[in-house]
């Protein structure tokens, strides 16, 4: 081949290479691809070992501010080490004034350059790709490039690089569609969102978007319009007005995303409000809503999306065509009033022109007063206590509602009638005396608080509180008395109970009792321990050592008589026969004074268990005798208790605390009552016995004593809650009706009151051994 | 050892009576005349736990001679299980995790690749390979398949026999490369204006047929049609212009419908080609200077002298062809005077030479010389 060809193939080849790089550019959006496409080529052709794009980081998110690079593609990666780069690195420092750089290994800055794997010997190559980044290549030979192919290279490569930026920007569009797709995705979900909310609303609503479209229509509106959702939603167009106006035109609804419509439709507003937070409330009234005259309060207001951006508006629709009617017919009602008041203030007018101005004054004056009666009655009668009011005398003129309910008079059976007739405060039960006068009674009582024992018309007893006051006119003259009066007999029942409860608890009010007994036991017991502590030394310590001197036996006949001599003189210095007389008492008294303590401790323990309220088979007879023990500190000072119990008596079934407790009150009743008849014959000995044995099906238990008994007129009401005859705070007048209710009610036994008014009272109570059983047998 | 069989029972009762390291594997080479039961085969080296790779080619090459029958089987110790890679007809390949691998290598060992020939993405594949391992083997294969041109599972391992795959074995063996293929341009340069993977749709924006057509007419002065095309075809290959080594050659084997060529190897759309011919001393003396690139310092012990020879070099050298394998034998046992070449007659081949990346290669020789 001849020079000429040689040189023309060279050219060829040359250019071959141009035109194979250049076409390999920009075939690929693809950032990565676009890479691919071109330096595998380029390395094909070149030999070269390794290739490596990085692009300016700023370029790859946007962000300005960013000093740092990416690797966004090597071949081969097995070599590539580094991902990031930051911009101060040789790799892009070295040629940030230049176009392209080859660095062969012998150069110093070649190793500046390394970061990849395994890398010894070659050339790195550098281009610059514009201002986006910098192409890496690298080839193992060190003399790969000449000057002229760099420069060659150097235009394909900065279309390579134009066709990258063209990559970044459309992965950037990219990138920004996916955004705006999230956005309108998340829009789309809030829009959802709001749809979902609007139908779960109890009231009718409805909402639109931007575009003013139908997005939300909610079952309330439906039915309140007959227009279903599925014909309403992404409907626009004003569309949603004709359900309501037959026409299409901006509603309420519309002035949220467009104030400026308000002008077009504030007339058919009978209401507007605007608020702060450009939400709005109208009324407006539309002649045919399903055929119907309606009137409609409507509220708007924006709605936003999670960005708080506005997205629509809402609209909620509620009927208030019944309210506007009540309206109406009040402002009917007001007018016709005003007009009736015109009218009789002109004949009134009338009147009193004729009228003198003395008689016009007590026409007046008189007037008033009926007024005020008038609205005393209404007063009286809606409040929640009972009220009584008098005249000077106490004479009764009006009773209220409530009153009547306490007292159980009516108004007509009692007006007119004196107070004190009909207001019987109990003062004495045993008497049955009334109190004479209950009016000064209450007037006295200046507070509400203690409370009074009221008989009522049919005979019951009710617990009040009461009070009254003077009534007096405009000149402060007294003009009659107001008794009001509360009905508390529950709530003292239940601050009973409650009392009672805790007694039964903590054995409450025995307690003092006990511990007096205890302690009065320990002395004794203490004094004779201190006895046998003096006669004990003086024996043992004194007389002992003697008589040990007597028991060696000592050879002189003399010594041994005065031993004995001195021995007798100290036995009755010391008052030895008294001593061993009494030593062994004292050691039986201290024995029995600890039996006491032990039975009292074993008894308390016995007569209550807190919170055990089951039925089980119990010894009464124990019973007995644990009650006797506890309640001793009761009866001891009054009389003496005796026991008769039949031995064996069977195991009863019953709650045996509840047993307890009525043996207790009788028991105190009963050393209640002789401590009465002590007042009047202090020199009568206290007698109580409790006696108990099986009668029947039952074991009977009989509580005898013989106090002031029982008159003929109470007895009927001693089982009646609260009656008692004793003072306040000793009696309270729950002991019998809690025993009839645990007896009788709960288990099915019965008492028996027998008494004769000075001799003495026995109560005898009949438990069945089984309630159950003697439940089937009936 | 050379098998001259083509009886599936002897064939595994040799196989069977070979002794095995732990680390080696059996590296099967069939010719495609021999009628083996592969799957016969499979299941029998399975059942002996015998870890191996193989493929059918359409000849197999033993010390100076080629046979379309028989199969050479030779121990390579392995560094791991031979890797079976498929897909290799789409464009989504999927290597395994190669990182237990990589960490094994304590020097430069050799990967030895089978590829299915009839592939459609080869190129892919290699490239992702490289991408994956750089430098850091010697790469060294070639293409499986029949003559026929009809794509058929012609690569196995103790996993199966398949097709659309590639097998790779990491053998623990230095080894010595020399690639080359002798083909002298006539003409050039023709710009594959338009491609589609192997396919050369026009060339300088014309009809590729059409342009090869009339190159190739003018210089062998004979009619090209599609009857007689491979014929002519296989002495007028294309060749890619590479800087500092020989082009890489492709040989249209076919001409479609649309007056397109089809090749073996991706030719990239606007490559630059020339037009190859072949001459019977150039690429006899191409396949001595392959094994004489193979030559390695004095006192190494050689283990394997391997030859990937292209089916298409026989079609053009006929019964010149012994040349080359002598060529060779003499230059490898100039290396190592007991070397005896084995290796097979492929369709395309893989070789890494130099540094750049790995291609598929097409008309060519690699020898290769394996050793401790
Ligand atoms: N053994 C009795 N002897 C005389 N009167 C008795 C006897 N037992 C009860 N009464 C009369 O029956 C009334 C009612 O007794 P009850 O036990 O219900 O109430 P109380 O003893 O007055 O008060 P409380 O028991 O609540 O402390 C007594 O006030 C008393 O007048
Ligand atoms: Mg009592």
């Amino acid at each position: 081949m001849n020079n000429s060809a040689n040189y023309f193939r060279e050219v060829i080849q040359e250019m071959s290479l141009l035109f194979e790089m250049a076409l390999a550019t920009g075939q690929s959006m693809d950032l990565r691809e676009s890479c691919d496409l071109f330096l595998k080529r380029l390395m094909d052709r070149k030999d070269l070992v390794y290739s490596a794009v990085w692009i300016k980081d700023a370029y790859l998110t946007g962000k300005a501010n960013q000093r740092t690079a990416t690797l966004v593609y090597a071949f081969p990666e097995y070599l590539a080490e580094t991902k990031k780069l930051s911009l101060d690195h040789p790799l892009f420092s070295s040629i940030s004034e230049k176009e392209y750089l080859a660095v062969p290994a012998y150069k110093e800055e070649f190793w500046g350059l390394v970061n990849e794997k395994g890398i010894t010997n070659g050339t790195f190559v550098l281009f610059s790709l514009d201002e986006i980044g910098v192409l890496k290549l690298f080839s193992a030979r060190d003399n790969c490039f000449s000057n002229y192919e760099l420069n060659q290279l150097r235009k394909v490569i900065s279309k390579f690089a134009y066709s990258l930026k063209g990559c970044l920007s459309y992965k950037q569009l990219l990138t920004e569609i996916a955004e705006r797709k999230k956005t309108e995705e998340a829009l789309k979900q809030s829009k959802q969102q709001i749809a979902d909310i609007v139908n779960f609303l109890p009231v009718a609503s409805f909402a639109i978007n931007l575009e003013g479209k139908v997005i939300a229509w909610n079952h309330t509106l439906e039915v309140m319009t007959d227009v279903k959702a599925k014909d309403m939603l992404g409907k626009g167009n004003y569309e949603y007005a004709l359900p309501f106006f037959k026409k299409r035109r901006p509603l309420l609804i519309d002035l949220v995303l467009k104030p400026e419509l308000k002008d077009l439709i504030k007339e058919d507003f009978l209401f507007f409000q605007r608020f702060n937070n450009n939400s709005m409330v109208a009324e407006i009234f539309l002649p045919d809503l399903k055929g119907k005259q309606t009137y409609l309060r409507a509220r708007t207001a924006p709605l936003f999306d999670p960005r708080g951006r506005i997205i629509g508006a809402i609209e909620s629709l509620r009927d208030i065509t019944e309210s506007k009617k009540l309206e109406k017919k009040l402002e009917n009602a007001r007018i016709e009033l005003e007009e009736k008041v015109k009218k009789r203030t002109f004949e009134l007018y009338e009147v009193n022109k004729a009228l003198r101005s003395e008689i016009a004054e007590r026409k007046n004056a008189e007037a008033a007063l009926a007024e005020e009666k008038e609205l005393l009655t209404v007063t009286l009668h809606s409040i929640a206590d009972g009220v009584i009011t008098t005249d000077t005398l106490g004479n009764i003129s009006s009773i209220n509602r409530m009153g009547e309910k306490i007292i159980g008079w009516k108004q007509d059976e009692v007006k007119d009638k004196p107070f004190a007739s009909v207001f019987q405060i109990l003062t004495d039960e045993r008497m049955l005396k009334i109190c004479d006068n209950p009016l000064e009674r209450v007037l006295n009582q200046n507070e509400m608080t203690d409370p009074i024992r009221l008989l009522t018309k049919n005979n019951i007893r009710k617990i009040i509180s009461a009070n009254a006051a003077p009534i007096r006119d405009k000149k402060h003259n007294t003009v009659g008395y107001v008794i009001i009066f509360r009905d508390i007999t529950e709530q003292k029942k239940v601050e009973a109970q409650l009392a009672l409860s805790q007694k039964l608890k903590s054995i409450g009010e025995l307690a003092a009792g006990i511990a007096h007994e205890i302690n009065t036991l320990m002395q004794y017991i203490g004094d004779n321990i201190t006895f046998l502590q003096r006669a004990i030394k003086d024996i043992v310590y004194d007389l002992m050592v003697d008589y040990k001197q007597l028991t060696n036996k000592p050879e002189d006949d003399k010594i041994f008589e005065s031993l004995v001599r001195k021995i007798l003189k100290k036995e009755e210095k010391l008052g030895v026969a008294y001593l061993l007389e009494e030593i062994p008492k004292a050691f039986e008294e201290t024995l029995e004074g600890i039996e006491k303590i032990k039975k009292i401790v074993y008894a308390m323990k016995d007569f209550a268990h807190p919170g055990k309220k089951e039925m089980k088979p119990a010894d009464i007879n124990k019973a007995v005798e644990v009650t006797a023990t506890i309640s001793r500190n009761e009866w001891k000072y009054v009389a003496e208790l005796e026991t008769d119990l039949q031995p064996g008596l069977p195991l009863v079934y019953c709650v045996i605390d509840e047993i307890n407790q009525v043996l207790l009150n009788m028991i105190v009743n009963a050393a209640q009552a002789i401590k009465e008849a002590h007042i009047t014959n202090p020199l009568i000995k206290g007698k109580i016995a409790v006696t108990t044995k099986v009668d029947g099906d039952n074991v009977s238990i009989s509580i005898s004593d013989n106090g002031i008994g029982i008159p003929k007129k109470i007895m009927d009401k001693i089982f009646e809650p609260f009656f008692t005859t004793k003072e306040v705070g000793k009696g309270t007048g729950q002991g019998l009706a809690i025993a009839y209710n645990i007896i009788v009610n709960k288990h099915k036994g019965t008492i028996e009151v027998d008494s004769e008014e000075g001799k003495g009272t026995v109560f005898t109570i009949r438990l069945p051994i089984n309630p159950a059983l003697r439940g089937n047998k009936r | 050892m050379f098998i001259n069989t083509s009886d599936t029972d002897k064939l595994i009762q040799s196989i069977l009576n070979m002794d095995l390291e732990d680390d080696q594997i059996l590296f099967i080479m069939l010719g495609e005349k021999s009628s083996i039961d592969i799957q016969r085969l499979i299941k029998a080296l399975n059942e002996s736990q015998k870890d191996f790779m193989g493929g059918i080619f359409p000849g197999i090459i033993y010390d100076e001679q080629k046979y379309e029958e028989g199969a050479i089987i030779t121990r390579l110790p392995s560094l791991e299980r031979p890797l079976v890679i498929t897909g290799l007809d789409t464009g989504n390949i999927q290597l395994p995790d190669l990182k237990k691998i990589i960490a094994k290598f304590d020097q430069k060992y050799a990967a030895m690749i089978l590829v299915d020939g009839f592939s459609r993405n080869i190129s892919g594949f290699l490239s992702l390979l490289f991408n994956n391992l750089a430098g850091s083997v010697n790469y060294f294969g070639g293409g499986a398949g029949s003559l026929s041109f009809k794509q058929q599972p012609c690569i196995f391992t103790s996993e199966g026999l398949f097709q659309d795959a590639a097998i790779i074995s990491f053998v623990k063996l230095k080894c010595r490369l020399g690639v080359r293929h002798g083909w002298k341009r006539i003409i050039g340069p023709v710009v594959a204006t338009k491609t589609d993977k192997n396919i050369i749709i026009e060339l300088n924006w014309k009809k590729a047929f059409d342009v090869y057509k009339e190159i190739v007419e003018r210089d062998s002065g004979k009619k090209i049609t599609k009857d007689n095309f491979f014929n002519i075809s296989k002495g007028y290959p294309f060749g890619m212009l590479k800087e500092y080594a020989e082009t890489v050659a492709r040989t249209p084997v076919a001409v479609n419908d649309a007056g397109a060529l089809i090749c073996i190897g991706e030719v990239p759309e606007n490559s630059v080609l020339d037009i190859l011919k072949g001459e019977v001393a150039s690429l006899v003396n191409a396949a001595g200077q392959a094994a004489d690139d193979c030559k390695i310092y004095e006192g190494k012990k050689v283990t394997h002298g391997f030859v990937v020879d292209c089916i298409s070099r026989v079609l053009f050298l006929e019964d010149n062809f012994s040349l080359e394998l002598q060529a060779v034998k003499t230059k490898f046992q100039s290396i190592e005077p007991r070397l005896v070449p084995i290796g097979m007659l492929s369709l395309g081949e893989i070789s890494s030479c130099g540094n750049g990346f790995l291609d598929f290669l097409n008309k060519t020789i690699v020898a290769g010389i394996l050793y401790e």
